[in-house]
């Protein structure tokens, strides 16, 4: 769709910049990439989810003929922890393995296949301790079992440092909001519902697995690729969990990354690099990591099993009056990106809807699973799932339509949150009036072919943050043919971001978008940027591509005016050249102000290159610790609305979603077509994956279904066909957003799991309070329910 | 070592090699056609779908050997020249990629089912393309993209 | 998975003549849609692969009218879906290989080596034992033929003996006889939980009564099964609803399946019994109306 709009590049569905490479098979992956005399790396894994590791044998490992390098957890290969937020891992695990699939010895040899059979070779000896893996038992305060006993002593961020809880062990941050008396205000309700709700661990599944390939060049420099969403947060980890000065790593991200959703932290990475510092003498032979499908179901990252406990109040006019949560994200051995996930799963609730009194104590604890960290809508699909599913309960009990509910509660324009907030670009209005417009609400199913099927409908709200502290840089560098090249750290993770900054840069500099390049992100090269994460590329990245774009302009217009004759401030550019604003025959070739040089080449007089920089930088405002109180606890708010219809086979217990709609409020949309491309992949493979299909299962920490058969992502076959979804761009603009944009992709699941569940109850009565909802859990419920009814 | 001799992309090619190699290996790591990715090793995501004979197939649980004297194509032999295949356009066009991992699979899966099926519907589109695994898109504009393809030869076809 | 000795055959002799040489060492590989797999897993690690993918005279589909349908063991799945031959005369069969995993899979899988596998989640096994099919086994010096209900011995076992392999499938012609395979699972690629083949013959004369009747359930146990007990109470009688549930409850107390990640023993009971019923219902019509 295009969206009605004066700009000239901006708002417009542009194909994708890297399409070509994609399409032609051309496009090169880190897991593609072949250095000569290259090594292969492959981890021994733990067997146990918590164990003393008493000893470890690499001998026989190291006399396998092709085994070149084999290292294990010690001070030489991982003097010191790192982390996201609290530093908790190894590279190699020390002393304690904490999950099933923990690295404890890693193997670089001449191929795969020498590197997996040496691994085999190495003996482990470990002593088991007891685990936990129950999120109440892991969060009590006396659990069966302390993973970090030490977490005290652990280094942790200064930036949104993590909070520990004196009585609870496990706990590795907590968070919590207060904004009036929620407890006293429910006094007040006519009804209150109490009710808890959980997900189940689920996994991203991006089709490249992790991979790193790691280098140390001439001068001793190490040079790490990477899959990374995070290159200056990789490169973080790296150096600092050697010791390493920051400037003896390089990062670089190859221009191709196969899928993120929040899950690609760097494990692969660390473990080529340290492969390859550990060869000794000179020169040391590159090494590849790759995870293969079975070790990136089974032991990266994961979004974690949620307890959602909620309480809701309101008066039977249907105004909510107080609202009291308590959620505990279900983490893994190590906090990773968890421990914000943990905390920040607390802003859609907050945010969602106007509720004068709100309480939430929100908790990360550990657990012996692999690590639980950042996954599309980081806890607030978690979180939401509860507030959503408790708000139709509620709306039932007051006997007001869900929609009509919602409607009147939404939060808007100026209202304060629950961080006590003033609301700026909110839609959620919008969204609803438009997912309800789309599911035809109030218009009754079809009725089914057959009378065990039932249909029903349902509709959900919701919103995903940005976070704050946050700040993007880049340079923009004018080219003497008039080629505009950005160089930024954003990762073109598949989202479109390369697209969606050339358009900004055609639009700032009237050139196509065939004028303009984007370079991968490469510490060496391309300036800091936080990480391509919580949908804030567009906004932050977008604004700092503005303000460089503005800074080489001026560069371009100073050199101009001296060439024209004629103030800066007159001059304007378009297709590579300048120009007078009022004159535009008066002009000159972008080429024209660079001075060809004998032998080759172009130079500038003075200044070097035309090379605009800056940065976007938004602190917010830390929030009260005692009361979450903020003016400015996040960027920006995406609201979401989305409905469902579902068909449920009363007789078997499947639920076919036969329509799915989704309305997302971005602000504005720089490219319609690649934000249509984030709502589908959110609502139809996460959105309906989480609610119907997903679930990381396990027994005794060891998961069972670790390939495609058993771990079920839709197919095409499970989506709703093309006419039977619908995709509404809702436009709020923001003050602060690059042309009014904010963001989307957080948000395009953050509502689909309780749409689908409030569907499913419309059609047979039946209030699920935990994700998947499959077909045996169906048909045990209208047993029940039958039962129920006989007796 | 065994002798294979194929056909890969309209190029006659011989090799040596160990019998235990699967086509899709000897297609990415012998002959460096890196666009027949490995995504699961068996069978079940399609990210390694190429076609036989026209046919559309999962290379990563295909002996290399079983190929032998066929004609296999892959992601890099569609285009003519510079000239996209009207389904490359058609994804290009339709934004039906994201990460772009499934995506040669996916395109191999889609042309070997329009050459069978040229006027598909888009039962017959989903049906095709059922093994093939994308975690970016939800399939709608790849769905989308290989039912255009169909209206775009008409009107080529008018014009 | 590099460790073993490749030989292609060119004919059913030699191919069984590498099988009896090499004997239990030896695997014979078709479209190999589950062996490679297994292989690279290295669930099986055989020393020597004979290839009989390339024996083009067993990769035919030939129909009479006096003898029924005769379909070669490397014929590809897809061939049968796409039979039209098969699409007009055995429905169930060609319908039943739409569903069969994935477009790529069957148009390398043959029917042939999905029998041989023996998987129990078969979708194959159940509808041509529902079919009355039988399977002919060509050795070294010998050829047998028998009812495909009696080829698998428990999963993945068979009675082919090491020099055998699987050269041809019939299935006899029937009149006033319909069928049908529907297998539940959480989507649709995915191998069955629990699936059923109905094939139902009536009366000639009396187009309500039940002449014959076979009911095959299929990832249930460990082989696919018939529930006699529930044909029987069925066979000789007029059709109707309540005769048909009890039929269905019946064959869903003849499995024994095991609880698994794709549910419990209860839950697969309750679907066998919903597609035993709904099986019945839809053979009735269809061959009422075929």
């Amino acid at each position: 769709m295009e969206t009605n709009n004066k700009y000239e590049y901006i708002g417009k569905s542009e194909r994708n910049v890297n399409g070509i490479e994609k399409v032609t098979g051309a496009a090169k992956y880190c897991s593609d990439m072949e250095l000569s005399r290259m090594l292969y790396g492959k981890v021994k894994r733990s067997p146990y989810p918590h164990a003393r590791i008493i000893s470890i044998d690499t001998s026989k490992a190291k006399e396998l003929p092709g085994v070149k390098v084999v290292i294990v957890g010690d001070e030489k290969t991982c003097p010191h922890r790192f982390g996201a937020g609290v530093a908790d891992e190894y590279v190699l695990a020390r002393d304690k393995v904490l999950y099933v699939g923990d690295a404890v010895a890693a193997v670089a040899a001449e191929t795969e296949d020498i590197a997996q059979d040496a691994v085999d070779l190495i003996e482990v000896e470990y002593e088991e301790l007891e685990p936990v893996f129950d999120g109440d038992q892991a969060f009590s305060k006396n659990p069966p079992a302390i993973l970090h006993e030490d977490l005290k002593s652990y280094k942790t961020i200064r930036s949104v440092p993590p909070r520990f809880d004196e009585n609870r062990p496990n706990v590795f941050n907590y968070f919590r909001i207060r904004r009036n008396n929620a407890e006293e205000a429910f006094k007040e309700a006519d009804i209150v519902l109490e009710n808890r709700f959980e997900v189940a661990m689920i996994h991203h599944v991006q089709m490249e697995p992790h991979c790193g390939v790691a280098k140390v060049d001439g001068t001793g420099r190490l040079i790490v690729w990477g899959t990374t969403s995070k290159p200056y947060g990789m490169h973080k980890d790296i150096s600092e969990s050697r010791g390493m000065a920051s400037s003896a790593v390089r990062v670089i991200v190859p221009t191709h990354v196969g899928g993120a959703f929040g899950g690609r932290e760097p494990k692969a990475e660390q473990i080529a690099a340290s492969l390859v510092l550990a060869q000794k003498g000179h020169p040391k032979r590159p090494v590849k990591m790759r995870f293969t499908r079975e070790e990136q179901l089974s032991t990266t990252t994961t979004r974690a099993r949620y307890i959602v406990e909620i309480k809701t109040g309101a008066k039977k006019d249907g105004t909510l009056v107080a609202n009291a949560m308590r959620t505990i994200l279900v983490g893994g051995a190590y906090a990773g990106t968890g421990y914000l996930t943990a905390r920040n799963g607390s802003f859609g609730p907050a945010a969602n809807y106007k509720i004068p009194n709100f309480s939430l104590d929100a908790y990360g604890v550990y657990t012996n699973q692999r690590m639980a960290g950042a996954f599309r809508g980081f806890g607030n699909a978690e979180t939401l799932w509860g507030m959503e599913s408790n708000m139709d309960m509620l709306a039932e009990a007051l006997n007001i339509d869900p929609l009509e509910f919602r409607l009147m509660n939404c939060i808007d324009e100026g209202d304060l949150n629950a961080f006590q907030e003033k609301m700026h670009s909110v839609g959620a209005k919008e969204c609803l009036q438009a997912a309800a417009r789309d599911i035809e609400w109030g218009k009754k199913p079809e009725k089914p072919k057959e009378p065990h099927l039932k249909m029903g409908k349902g509709i959900a709200l919701g919103n995903k943050y940005s976070l704050v502290p946050t700040a993007s840089a880049c340079f923009i560098k004018v080219h003497p043919d008039g080629l505009v090249e950005l160089r930024t750290s954003t990762v073109e993770l598949g989202q479109g971001s390369n697209t969606i900054f050339s358009q900004m840069i055609s639009e700032e500099f009237k050139i196509p978008v065939s004028m303009v390049r984007v370079l991968n992100p490469d510490t060496d090269i391309t300036p800091f940027d936080l990480g391509t994460a919580s949908s804030r590329s567009t906004f932050n990245m977008g604004n700092a591509i503005r303000k460089a774009c503005a800074d080489a302009k001026k560069q371009l217009f100073e050199l101009a005016a001296t060439e024209l004759g004629v103030a800066e401030d007159v001059l304007e550019t378009a297709d590579s050249r300048v120009f007078v604003k009022d004159f535009p025959e008066k002009s000159l070739h972008i080429k024209d102000l660079f001075i060809p040089m004998v032998i080759g080449g172009y130079t500038l007089k003075e200044g070097a290159e035309i090379l605009g920089k800056a940065t976007y930088y938004l602190p917010g405002v830390m929030p009260d610790p005692e009361t979450g109180a903020s003016e400015r606890p996040a960027s920006f708010y995406m609201f979401v609305a989305q409905a469902a219809e579902v068909e449920v086979d009363t007789q078997t217990g499947k639920i076919r979603v036969t329509k799915m709609v989704t309305a997302n409020d971005c602000g504005k949309a720089i490219n319609p077509m690649m934000v249509e491309g984030q709502q589908d992949g959110g609502v139809l493979s996460m959105g309906i994956g989480s609610a119907l299909l997903e679930e990381v299962i396990t027994d005794n920490g060891v998961m069972l279904n670790p390939q495609f058969a058993d771990y079920k992502i839709p197919t095409t076959l499970d989506c709703p066909d093309c006419d039977n979804y619908k995709s509404a761009i809702i436009e709020t603009a923001h003050r602060e957003g690059p042309w009014g944009a904010k963001g989307v992709g957080e948000g395009t699941m953050v509502s689909s799991a309780p749409a689908i569940a409030n569907a499913i109850y419309d059609a047979i009565g039946i209030r699920f309070h935990e994700i998947p909802i499959t077909p045996e859990k169906v048909l045990r419920a209208l047993k029940e329910k039958n039962q129920e009814s006989l007796g | 070592m065994e002798n294979l001799s194929l056909t890969v992309n309209g190029e006659h090619i011989t090799a040596e090699i160990n019998p235990g190699t699967t086509l899709q290996k000897f297609l990415y790591d012998n002959l460096g056609l890196t666009g027949t990715k490995e995504g699961c090793g068996e069978g079940l995501c399609g990210c390694c779908t190429v076609r036989v004979d026209g046919k559309a197939v999962k290379s990563c649980i295909i002996l290399a050997l079983q190929a032998r004297g066929k004609n296999v194509q892959t992601i890099e032999g569609l285009a003519e020249g510079e000239k996209l295949d009207l389904l490359q356009e058609a994804f290009l066009d339709n934004g039906a990629f994201q990460c772009g991992y499934c995506t040669p699979g996916m395109i191999m899966a889609g042309k070997a089912h329009l050459d069978e099926n040229p006027k598909p519907s888009e039962k017959d589109v989903r049906h095709a393309l059922s093994g093939n695994l994308c975690r970016c898109t939800g399939y709608h504009k790849i769905v989308k993209a290989i039912l255009s393809v169909d209206q775009k030869k008409v009107m080529d076809f008018k014009k | 998975m590099d460790n073993f000795k490749y030989f292609p055959a060119k004919d059913v002799t030699e191919a069984c003549a590498l099988l009896a040489r090499y004997g239990e060492e030896a695997k014979a590989l078709s479209g190999g849609q589950s062996l490679v797999s297994m292989m690279k897993e290295k669930f099986i690690s055989p020393s020597y692969i004979i290839d009989i993918k390339g024996i083009s005279d067993l990769d035919y589909i030939r129909y009479t009218k006096d003898d029924g349908l005769r379909i070669g063991g490397l014929t590809t799945h897809r061939s049968v879906e796409k039979s039209d031959i098969i699409r007009e005369k055995f429905f169930m069969l060609a319908e039943m290989e739409y569903t069969l995993a994935s477009v790529a899979v069957r148009n390398w899988g043959t029917v042939g080596g999905n029998l041989c596998s023996a998987d129990p989640a078969s979708d194959l096994a159940p509808t041509l034992i529902a079919l009355g099919a039988q399977v002919t086994l060509t050795g070294v010096d010998t050829e047998r033929v028998v009812r495909l209900e009696e080829f698998f011995v428990d999963s993945f076992e068979t009675i082919l003996n090491e020099d055998e392999i699987l050269t041809e499938i019939h299935i006899p012609n029937a009149i006033m006889s319909g069928g049908i395979h529907t297998k539940f699972a959480r989507r649709a690629t995915d191998l069955a939980v629990v699936s059923v083949a109905t094939y139902l013959t009536l009366d000639v004369s009396n187009h309500d009564l039940c002449k014959d009747i076979r009911i095959v359930m299929g990832s249930v146990n460990p082989i696919p099964s018939r529930s006699k007990r529930a044909e029987e109470l069925i066979k000789g009688q007029k059709i109707n609803d309540v005769l048909i549930e009890k039929a269905a409850q019946i064959a869903s107390e003849d499995i024994q399946p095991t609880a698994d990640l794709n549910g419990t023993e209860e839950f697969k009971r309750d679907i066998a019994r919903v597609l035993v019923q709904r099986t019945i219902k839809e053979a009735a019509v269809r061959a009422r109306t075929l």
